[in-house]
């Protein structure tokens, strides 16, 4: 009996320790893949480091918004990351297409990142800061009066205050980006 | 710090509120009331962002005490509304676009509302004058002073109908 036992453990054990060598490998590849898959010297910013109580509005924390940007029909996702050496975050974009992050806006301090948001724009017809008449800035690179959406699109703002809309311009397949408030 | 119990009226309500004895009237407002609408711009009484009306004159939220607005009439942009629907001044920013991103608007309007209560029928120097301690980061202040003269106007129109 005691021999049946001991050979039971010690299967047992043996299966548990394979087992355990199968998932820290997983777990290793997984990390090191998913590490891989933000562009070098960039990290994903976590709850602790965006712990404002208006980001509880939202489940992301206004800090990413998964859609179909570029209207190929797979979702794309835009997301602020962080650079720890140099403390500075930036908003980046991953299409499907090419399945390359690219940053969208010029990074700035972490700290000012409890001002900093994202959020979801669905399609549709919305009026500029040159439309509205916000002044020669507003309209300085052509912008039009009107913004028509065909596909979703990323609203990054100032909270409580500026806003601008990046979406996916067709015709240059690229990301473009119009102030709605100044 | 020990919070102690003040009393404070703010928009016509009054609110029984434990607070610090050193908290901001601006902080109370924002974080224990939710009055979102006054804003901590430069925090050194140079933008005129957070400024509300005590007993009707202009103060800046951001460097007053709470504790010290005990007995007073406090108005916010909050309270600038009358009877669910903008005031004169809120509906001529929206149309005239003087609010832009909207950071500033709320200090100016409350400094506007001010100054129409003590003098009806303001000159453009008179209005350039009294928004003189508000300052906004946008581009706009042309269409703020279209949006203000519209509202004299309109105001003008209404005392005419009257």
């Amino acid at each position: 009996m005691t021999a049946f036992s001991c050979q039971f453990l010690n299967r047992v054990s043996s299966r548990a320790k394979r087992g355990i060598c199968i998932a820290w490998i997983v777990l290793t590849v997984g990390t090191v893949f998913g590490q891989r898959t933000f562009p070098d010297g960039w990290r994903r910013i976590t709850r602790a480091e965006a712990t404002d109580d208006w980001r509880l509005k939202s489940r992301t924390r206004f800090l990413s918004v998964k859609a179909d940007f570029d209207g190929d029909g797979k979702p794309d996702i835009a997301e602020f990351l962080l650079n720890p050496i140099t403390n500075q975050c930036a908003l980046f974009v991953k299409v499907s297409s090419t399945a390359k992050w690219y940053r969208l806006d010029e990074p700035f301090d972490i700290q000012a990142l409890d001002r900093f948001g994202i959020d979801f724009v669905k399609p549709g017809k919305y009026q500029t800061a040159c439309g509205k008449g916000y002044g020669d800035y507003a309209c300085a690179h052509g912008e039009p009066d009107f913004l028509k959406l065909s596909n979703p699109a990323i609203d990054m703002f100032y909270r409580e205050s500026s806003d601008w809309i990046y979406y996916w311009d067709r015709k240059p397949g690229k990301f473009a980006e119009v102030l709605m408030s100044d | 710090m020990k919070k102690e119990l003040a009393e404070l009226r703010i928009n016509g309500l009054t609110h029984e509120l434990a607070i610090e004895p050193n908290a901001l009237l601006l902080d109370v407002l924002r974080r224990d009331l939710n009055l979102t609408g006054s804003k901590r711009g430069c925090d050194d009484s140079s933008c005129g962002s957070c400024t509300v009306l005590v007993d009707g004159t202009p103060m800046l939220s951001c460097t007053m005490l709470a504790a010290s607005c005990e007995g007073q009439e406090i108005t916010t942009v909050e309270g600038v509304s009358e009877h669910g629907s903008l005031a004169a001044i809120q509906k001529a920013y929206g149309d005239w676009g003087g609010a832009q991103c909207g950071f500033c608007t709320p200090g100016f309007i409350m400094t506007v509302k001010h100054l129409l209560s003590v003098n009806e029928n303001p000159t453009e120097d008179e209005i350039r004058a009294a928004l003189s301690g508000n300052l906004c980061r946008c581009t706009g202040y042309t269409q703020m002073y279209q949006a203000i003269k519209s509202a004299i106007d309109a105001e003008k129109k209404g005392v005419a109908a009257k």
